[in-house]
């Protein structure tokens, strides 16, 4: 592998500013699982590898008053392992679920997915179904920005020179809400989605109608997509197969999607639909409380 | 100049460990970060003292950042029992504990594993014979050309460690990590299954 130097900063600070140093040639290191593997194809040729894992703020992983807090180097299997996040943020759970296999999840962040803003990245579209704001810190300080903002194309994003994400941060949750993320790939598991959909509903106390909610696509644009227009079609709607059928259409409607080997426009424009209308019924069973028949591969 | 080139190589050596290559680089006056660009050289990064805990034993070992746990457990510790497969997280053949977690150890930096302990293939057996695990994969002939024997074993073991009783959906999805181009995977997840009895018994 090409020669870098490599630091491991304890604070925040300390990383800032070695990222700040020579911002062009340096990358933050989490997990690797994808970081390690760009560099030794040399798809990325840094000369300095900040690894951020011994930072505090990059650990954290907490359920507060004000929603979840999720460090930027946190690693899938602690998220999916924590009951209470698989529970109350299941949408972020199912995406660290089937991210690699055992071994990736072990390593791999939600952070490192979202900062390599693969348009067909599994967790981004739970990160902007589930409202979540991503925490930036810089040489100018710290800003916040939407999940759904973040990506500006297939492995660009808002990032600035010398910037990192620090956590992801998400609204509490409301009383009756139920979230969901799936894929379709040819396999089981261990591939890269030919469409996924995300979504988080909240439903009225009966848990018959849609209070709000929230769509998101993954593999049918440049980036992961934030389809309102879904969301919009279930708000104020009672639960029937009418509403999830406008919402599927609405995803079907938004996607732009291309030919590849994965798969052709006019299939996964269909996935859009069905996808949204299976996961929108395993969120809503979800919010009630029902036992559900999802199981990843399904 | 001679003697000021000498002195310069001799503090670098120290330093780092490197002999020749530094060498050359001051030579060609890469002394100052950067400035191999400018003259087409390259410094080596400085290699580390890193010092773990492999199979229960401290090793201290000399690594580059550039060099992956997989590199360095094959070529400098003489840990061969691991191998090398993909190279890049695919095929789980190079898998690893650390810190009791399965992970590619092509997809780890040697400097990281500063402080960790790891667990290799080589630690699997006791002294008096063979770990459960690998006795079901020879009883259930769970392997035939056994490259991705050593990976699948360390998953395994990882697997059981946390879930005795695994169902077979719960060990295909946890070996999913794992590949297998010889014999398939029935008879790999005979073997577990057969481990995962041999234990709760």
């Amino acid at each position: 592998m090409r020669d870098f130097e490599y630091e491991a900063p304890t604070s925040l600070d300390d990383a800032v500013a070695l990222l700040s140093e020579n911002p062009d040639a340096s990358r933050p290191l989490a997990g690797g699982t994808d970081l390690i593997d760009h560099i030794r194809t040399r798809r990325l040729e840094p000369d300095l590898v900040v690894d951020v894992k011994k930072i505090p703020e990059l650990n954290v992983l907490e359920i507060t008053d004000s929603g979840l807090r999720l460090g930027a180097a946190v690693p899938c299997y602690r998220i999916y392992g924590d009951s209470q996040i698989a529970t109350s943020y299941a949408a972020v759970a199912d995406s660290c679920r089937i991210i690699g296999g055992t071994q990736i999840q072990s390593r791999a962040s939600v952070g490192g997915n979202l900062c390599n803003s693969g348009p067909a990245a599994d967790s981004i579209p739970s990160l902007i179904a589930l409202a979540a704001r991503v925490v930036i810190a810089g040489p100018g300080g710290r800003r916040e920005v939407a999940a759904e903002d973040f990506c500006t194309g297939p492995g660009r994003n808002v990032l600035e020179s010398g910037e990192l994400v620090v956590e992801i941060v998400f609204p509490a949750r409301p009383e009756v809400g139920g979230s969901h993320y799936r894929r379709f790939i040819p396999r089981n598991e261990m591939d890269i989605a030919v469409v996924g959909v995300g979504v988080d509903l909240e439903l009225d106390a009966s848990a018959g109608r849609f209070v709000s909610a929230r769509i998101a696509l993954a593999a049918v644009a440049a980036t992961p997509l934030f389809v309102e227009a879904a969301g919009a079609a279930l708000v104020g709607q009672a639960v029937s197969d009418e509403a999830i059928a406008a919402a599927a259409a609405a995803a079907r409607e938004a996607a732009t999607p291309i030919d590849d080997m994965r798969g052709t426009i006019e299939f996964r424009k269909h996935l859009c639909g069905v996808l949204t209308e299976r996961v929108i019924r395993e969120a809503v069973a979800r919010a009630r409380g029902e036992e559900t028949g999802y199981r990843i591969g399904q | 100049m001679k003697r000021w080139l000498e002195r310069v190589a001799k503090r670098r050596d120290i330093e780092s460990g490197n002999e020749f290559r530094d060498w050359l680089a001051v030579e060609a006056g890469a002394d100052q970060p950067g400035n191999w660009r400018k003259n087409g050289y390259q410094t080596m990064a400085k290699q580390r003292i890193i010092s773990t805990t492999i199979n229960g034993n401290v090793v201290e070992f000399l690594a580059a950042p550039r060099q992956t746990l997989l590199e360095v457990l094959r070529n400098s510790l003489d840990l061969i029992g691991t191998k090398e497969g993909c190279s890049n997280g695919n095929c789980g053949a190079c898998t690893v504990l650390l810190d009791g977690r399965p992970v590619d150890s092509c997809l780890v930096l040697a400097v990281e594993v500063e402080g960790a302990c790891l667990e290799t293939i080589e630690g699997v057996a006791a002294s008096d014979g063979l770990h459960v695990i690998q006795d079901a994969f020879l009883e259930q002939a769970a392997l035939q050309c056994g490259i991705c024997t050593p990976g699948f074993i360390m998953s395994s073991k990882a697997l059981l460690d946390e879930n005795a009783s695994p169902t077979e959906e719960e060990i295909r999805f946890h070996l999913a990590g794992n590949l297998c181009r010889c014999i398939g995977y029935d008879k790999i997840v005979r073997a577990v299954q057969q481990a995962a009895e041999g234990e709760t018994n």
